[in-house]
C-alpha cells in the first residue's frame, strides 16, 4: 500500500537518514525502535511531508512521488491518506476536544452536523465522549493523546503514524493510551509506531524495525526480537551478548 | 507670579475637547490601518524569499529606529520637494498615513512574537490533518496569536493616540494644537497644557480598561 525507496535526509551537514527502504502493507502494524537520533521520528515526518527528504521516492496506491520535489498539494493529498499522532499531542489549544477531532473534517468540507456525529463516535471509541466540551488544558496528558488519536482517525486514513505516542506521558497514563492503540490494532488499522515500549511493540507488531544511525539495521518480529544476534540491537535492548 | 488659575483650567477643557474627534479619529484609523499593514509585514518577514524578508525587516527596523516626528516631517515637508504630487496631501491624511506606517512596524513586532509564542507543533498537526499552510495559519495559529497579542497591541494603541500629539507641528488642530492655541491667547500655558495632559491621561485609562476587558473575554476560550 505504501513503498519508500532509498530515503535520505540531511539537516545541513548531518545526514539523519542514509537510505531507508520501507514497505507498508494493508492492515500491517510496524513498530520502529532505536535510540534517539537514529532517524526514526524523521522517517515518520518524511512520510507525512513535515520534512522534505533530500533523496528518495514514495509510492502510495498507484501514485509515485519523488520526495525532494513534492509540492504542497502532493503533500496534502498524501496527508489525507496518512495521518499522524504526535509525541506532544499538539492539540489545538483554543478548541474543545470535539472541535479538535472534527477540524480536519470541517476543512475537508463535511457538513458540520455530520462532522459532529462522526466526532462523537470517535470520542466514544477512545472513551472520552463525556469530555467533548473540555479544552486541552482541562485534560490529562493521556486524555489529550487519546483525543489526538481520535483526531488522526477522523479522516479515515489508510495509515496512522504514531510518533512516540507515550513518551511525554506520566507512567501511570501510558496504559490508557496503549489500550486505545491496541484496540485500533485489533480492528486491523494499518499503523507505523515509533516507540520505546518494547513489550507493547512485541505484543502488537507484525514487524519490528530497529533503526540505527539512519538505516534500518534489523528487521524482526516480536517473538524473535530478544533472540537477535545483532550486537547493536542487543546493546539497545540491554541484553548480554551470548547469554 | 500669576499663580495657578483653576477656573481657567476648567474653562479650557471643553474648548480643547472640541478637537477630540481629530485626535481620536487619527489614532483609531492609524491603529486599524496599522494592524492590516502590520499583518502583511509580519507575513513578509516570515517569507522564505530573502528579498521579501529583507525588505520587511528593513522597513520595521527603520520605522522603529527613527522618531515619529522625523518620519512625519520627511513625509509632509521633505518628500513633496521630490514628488510634487505629494504636496496636495493635507495634514490630516498625512498624519494618518505616517502614524499607520509607524504603528505597523511596532504591531508587526508584536504579531511576530505572538505567532512565535504558539507552538509550532500545532501548525504541523494542522497540516497533518489536511490543512493548507494558509488554513493552518488562519484557523489555528492566528486566533491564538491574537489572544497573546491583545495586551501589547493595547500599548501600541496608547502610543499611537499619544503620538498624535505631534501632528499639531504640521498644523493640525488636534487636542494638543487646541491647547497650544488657547495657551498662546491667554498666556495661561501651565493650565492649558495640564488640561490637555489630563485629557490624554483619561483617554489612556479608558483604553486600558477596554483592553483588559477584551483580554479577559478572549482568555475564556481555553487558552492562557
Amino acid at each position: 500500500m505504501m513503498n519508500l525507496r532509498e530515503v535520505h535526509k540531511s539537516f545541513d551537514d548531518l545526514e539523519v537518514l542514509k537510505g531507508v527502504d520501507l514497505t507498508i502493507n494493508r492492515g500491517e502494524i510496524i513498530s520502529i525502535i532505536g535510540s534517539s537520533g537514529s532517524g526514526k521520528s524523521t522517517l515518520l515526518r518524511v512520510i507525512n511531508g513535515l520534512e522534505t527528504a533530500s533523496h528518495g521516492q514514495l509510492e502510495i496506491g498507484n501514485l509515485v512521488y519523488k520526495l525532494p520535489f513534492m509540492k504542497e498539494k502532493d503533500k496534502r493529498s498524501v496527508r489525507k491518506r496518512v495521518s499522524m499522532v504526535f509525541q506532544n499531542y499538539n492539540l489545538f489549544k483554543h478548541k474543545t476536544a470535539l472541535e479538535n477531532v472534527i477540524e480536519g473534517l470541517v476543512v475537508d468540507g463535511l457538513k458540520k452536523s455530520e462532522a459532529i456525529k462522526r466526532g462523537q463516535e470517535l470520542l466514544d471509541r477512545v472513551g472520552l465522549r463525556d469530555k467533548q466540551d473540555s479544552y486541552p488544558s482541562q485534560l490529562s496528558g493521556g486524555q489529550q493523546q487519546r483525543v489526538g488519536i481520535a483526531r488522526a482517525m477522523a479522516l479515515k486514513p489508510e495509515i496512522i503514524l504514531f510518533d512516540e505516542p507515550t513518551s511525554a506521558l506520566d507512567p501511570e497514563l501510558v496504559q490508557e493510551v496503549l489500550a486505545v492503540i491496541k484496540q485500533l490494532a485489533d480492528e486491523s488499522t494499518t499503523m507505523v509506531i515509533v516507540t520505546h515500549e518494547m513489550r507493547f511493540a512485541q505484543e502488537i507488531s507484525d514487524r519490528i524495525l530497529f533503526m540505527n544511525n539512519g538505516i534500518v539495521e534489523v528487521e524482526t518480529t516480536g517473538d524473535k526480537l530478544y533472540k537477535t544476534h545483532n550486537t547493536r540491537l542487543q546493546n539497545f535492548l540491554g541484553i548480554q551478548p551470548g547469554s | 507670579m500669576l499663580g495657578f488659575d483653576y477656573k481657567y483650567l476648567i474653562e479650557v477643557m471643553p474648548i480643547i475637547m472640541r478637537a477630540l474627534p481629530i485626535t481620536l479619529s487619527i489614532g483609531c484609523l492609524a491603529m486599524v490601518f496599522g494592524l492590516a499593514l502590520g499583518l502583511v509585514v509580519t507575513f513578509m518577514r516570515r517569507s522564505r524569499n530573502h528579498l521579501i524578508r529583507g525588505t520587511a525587516n528593513l522597513y520595521v527596523s527603520y520605522f522603529r529606529g527613527t522618531p515619529l516626528m522625523v518620519q512625519l516631517f520627511i513625509f509632509f515637508f521633505g518628500l513633496p520637494q521630490v514628488f510634487p504630487g505629494l504636496s496636495t496631501i493635507t495634514a490630516y491624511p498625512a498624519a494618518i498615513i505616517v502614524l499607520s506606517i509607524n504603528g505597523s512596524a511596532y504591531i508587526s513586532e508584536v504579531l511576530k512574537s505572538s505567532i512565535d509564542a504558539i507552538d509550532y507543533g500545532q501548525y504541523e498537526a494542522a497540516l497533518s490533518i489536511g490543512m493548507s499552510p494558509g488554513q493552518a495559519m488562519e484557523r489555528i495559529i492566528l486566533p491564538q496569536a491574537f489572544k497573546v497579542a491583545v495586551l501589547p497591541l493595547g500599548n501600541t494603541f496608547i502610543n499611537l493616540i499619544q503620538g498624535t500629539a505631534i501632528t499639531f507641528m504640521i498644523g493640525l488642530k488636534d487636542i494638543m494644537g487646541m491647547a497650544k492655541v488657547s495657551s498662546a491667547a491667554s498666556y495661561r500655558f501651565l493650565e492649558a497644557f495640564v488640561a490637555v495632559g489630563i485629557i490624554y491621561w483619561l483617554i489612556t485609562l479608558i483604553i486600558t480598561r477596554l483592553i483588559n476587558w477584551l483580554s479577559y473575554k478572549l482568555s475564556k476560550g481555553g487558552i492562557i
